[in-house]
């Protein structure tokens, strides 16, 4: 944020630090139908972390390869953690970890930039959730991409957790 | 209250609008401070341009080619902190051309970045001030 301009007088995100207020969380990805929902799952606990999920525990994660072109851009919250963080995720179509600084400045230009966490989880997106998230979501070919975007998830699940654990480590230093 | 405009480039149109907005010159679109500031547009952060005779901040910001979604996050979030339009409002600004002047900020430097960021869009969005003061 250092390149950012803002007036001298604007000191108000100074202080919601000292607040200790609930944290909004933002995952986002390319739809908001894949990866970032299964980290916002596994960060409220709706997919459990020590085991691979299969085809119907993703299908009843909110949201899991259901959304539309409606969706993009649309905050939709996914719930509660144990701390009262409160978890959204996002699609944001390809525009990268752009959006997490733009979620952030107007976090900042609202005097909320303390209270927000942006996670961008196109890392740990690989090639079989991109085809089948493609071929599912944007296509409407379900049948076909449903099974490749599953297995892609499957696969990435790990990298997944990781990002979450990381997401929540980093939460713990901010409140 | 907050007010952001809005375009595809937040270095272009919306930054003309937002001198605009704050009556600031805008005849020489090179003596406007950042205009076709590609670096500091791809950080992806608001612009801070000004504050009007209310105390208003006035704030200039590239949304890249889809700033329909770019609004509904802003308004989204604006909503997920509990503020309203009272607090923050954003006017998109839109011009002829305005998805080729989000691509141009693409070129890098090193392809005459000079000419495609700062010449060509000036020349573009001369014959459109009309447009963006449509768009305030």
């Amino acid at each position: 944020m250092s390149d950012v301009r803002y007036p001298i007088s604007d000191f108000r995100h100074l202080t919601s630090a000292f607040r200790g207020e609930i944290m909004k969380i933002i995952y986002h990805c390319y739809g908001g139908s894949h990866s970032s929902v299964m980290a916002a799952a596994l960060h409220l606990g709706l997919l459990p972390k020590d085991r691979i999920p299969n085809e119907t525990d993703l299908m009843a994660i909110p949201y899991f390869d259901k959304t539309t072109n409606a969706d993009f851009g649309s905050i939709r919250f996914m719930g509660k953690d144990e701390y009262n963080n409160e978890v959204y995720v996002l699609g944001k179509k390809n525009m990268g970890d752009r959006y997490s600084n733009l979620l952030k400045g107007i976090a900042k230009i609202l005097g909320e930039e303390e209270q927000l966490l942006a996670v961008n989880c196109m890392n740990r997106v690989n090639m079989f959730m991109k085809l089948g998230g493609f071929s599912s979501r944007k296509m409407g070919l379900v049948s076909v991409g449903r099974p490749v975007v599953v297995r892609g998830s499957r696969k990435a699940f790990l990298e997944l957790v990781n990002l979450v654990e990381i997401t929540r480590l980093r939460v713990m230093q901010m409140v | 209250m907050n007010i952001l405009f809005l375009g595809t480039s937040g270095v272009h149109h919306a930054l003309i609008a937002a001198n605009i907005y704050l009556k600031k010159p805008v005849v020489d679109f090179n003596s406007i401070p950042d205009f076709a500031n590609v670096v500091l547009e791809s950080s992806g952060f608001p612009i801070y341009v000004g504050e009007d005779n209310q105390g208003n901040q006035v704030y200039s910001l590239g949304a890249g080619s889809d700033i329909n979604m770019v609004k509904k996050s802003i308004e989204g979030l604006r909503n997920v902190f509990g503020y309203s339009a009272n607090d923050l409002v954003v006017k998109p600004v839109s011009v002829k051309g305005e998805k080729l002047l989000a691509l141009l900020k693409l070129i890098p430097a090193s392809l005459g970045g000079r000419l495609w960021h700062k010449l060509l869009p000036a020349l573009i969005l001369k014959s459109q001030l009309k447009n963006i003061y449509r768009d305030i």
